[in-house]
């Protein structure tokens, strides 16, 4: 079978998520059935993982990744076989945020205001969890760019696409977001981890 | 090529996508500059220290993944379900000799595919991410796994990349089916080899090339008479397309 036009566009990813939100029947026009399941749900841990980061909250995320996963699975014929399916994943799941992001923003709510840092700091954690603290204080930019970069694996230019911003600012924003990162660590607040 | 320049590429040679006179200009300047060899050493350090932490407090996706799957339905069945009457029969029987043959040949396509994206997968993940403990580097670790996976060939010598030199060798899992995973090194180059008998190999024919495997990485297959495999390395620093094809006349 001859690899199909890439179906990557943000127009596609956008039409899928329109068409998710009152569609019923989620059926896709071949039974790939066995190749999504091979090639697509191996990445939904990644995929949770960068949409706590995006929702901020465990029932969000999940729904998130639900909803990339079955517009994926819609979408799954226009996916050019033996490209990087987790950045294509990856890509809708921000495009996806990102499109709720605007909607409610059109209908703003009132925002839980959040004083404190997400994580209570006990006196004595891992080094682990340190890091994970240290991270949790970065800003959302130097937390998205890290942890697709750093944690999920992807290239310059794979976060580039998936952020949709230039390998320049991908390049200069994960330099600033390391240097954010070891001034948090290197703070009295957190012991310092050794060889950081 | 000075600091500063450099300092901007760390980021794409950290990642493997700096190719051709960039490479070899940030290769030259970080041999001769322990500035900047630190900067990239304490980057490498923090970036791994920052996915161990985060990577441990993976979430759990079964819940999800049970509600993707409960809502995934495939097409073909219902359509199959609502044919009219039996004068569609010779029609259906048609349609689905062309579509059992014409699945078999993509799902063996699809499959060589998925094979090769695993083994990109696992070279990134016994390489990079260091998930794996089990590693035969010793003399005679090494010789007894030989011994017991590959006791017709002397394989080493055969396989190991001109110029490149043998460092580990474990068994891994792609996809269901054990390959056994060599390492061989060249510079900071890194080059793997996946290989299994024919005999149980799930396809022989993997002439496959994936020039973007994820993770700045190409995959090349191969098959020989007697052994199937891939080779997986950095794009632009290994070439896997001349590997294999020296393997498949080699082995």
């Amino acid at each position: 079978m001859s690899a199909k036009p890439r179906g990557h566009g943000s127009d596609l990813m956008e039409l899928s998520a329109l068409k998710l939100a009152g569609d019923a029947s989620l059926t896709m026009p071949e039974d790939g059935a066995f190749e999504f399941e091979n090639v697509a749900l191996p990445h939904a841990g990644g995929l949770l993982r960068y949409a706590l980061h995006l929702a901020g909250e465990k029932a969000r995320a999940e729904d998130l990744v639900q909803d990339t996963l079955l517009s994926a699975w819609r979408n799954f014929h226009q996916f050019e076989r033996g490209t990087n399916c987790k950045a294509w994943l990856f890509r809708i799941l921000k495009n996806l945020h990102s499109k709720q992001m605007r909607r409610k923003s059109r209908r703003p709510e009132v925002a839980l205001v959040e004083d404190e840092p997400r994580f209570a700091i006990p006196e004595r954690v891992s080094a682990n969890q340190q890091i994970r603290e240290a991270f949790a204080r970065l800003t959302t930019e130097h937390q998205e760019v890290l942890q697709l970069a750093v944690v999920e694996g992807f290239g310059i230019r794979e976060v580039a696409e998936v952020l949709q911003v230039p390998q320049g600012t991908v390049m200069s924003r994960l330099s600033r977001a390391r240097a954010s990162l070891r001034s948090v660590l290197h703070t009295p607040t957190f012991v310092r981890k050794e060889g950081l | 090529m000075n600091c500063e320049s450099v300092q901007e590429m760390l980021p794409l040679y950290a990642s493997g996508e700096l190719t051709g006179e960039a490479l070899a200009a940030v290769q030259l300047h970080i041999h001769a500059c322990e500035s900047c060899r630190q900067a990239l050493s304490a980057d490498r350090e923090l970036d791994d220290a920052l996915r161990t932490a985060m990577l441990e407090a993976t979430p759990d996706v079964s819940t999800v993944l049970q509600r993707v799957h409960a809502r995934m339905e495939p097409a073909g069945w219902k359509r199959m379900l609502h044919l009219p009457s039996f004068r569609a029969v010779p029609l259906v029987a048609t349609i689905v000799l062309v579509a059992v043959f014409g699945l078999s040949m993509f799902f063996a396509r699809q499959g060589q595919r998925t094979a090769a994206l695993d083994a990109a997968n696992d070279h990134y993940s016994d390489l990079v991410l260091l998930r794996h403990p089990d590693w035969a580097s010793q003399p005679q670790d090494v010789a007894r796994f030989m011994q017991e996976q590959f006791p017709q060939q002397d394989l080493l010598g055969v396989i190991t990349p001109k110029g490149a030199s043998f460092e580990k060798v474990r068994m891994c899992n792609l996809g269901g089916t054990q390959y056994a995973h060599f390492v061989f090194r060249s510079g900071s180059a890194e080059t793997s080899v996946f290989l299994i008998p024919n005999e149980r190999a799930k396809s022989q024919r993997h002439s496959i090339h994936l020039a973007d495997a994820g993770h700045g990485l190409e995959v090349s297959g191969f098959s020989s008479p007697e052994l199937t495999g891939m080779v997986v390395g950095a794009k632009g620093q290994v070439l896997t397309q001349e590997i294999a094809s020296h393997l498949a006349r080699a082995l």
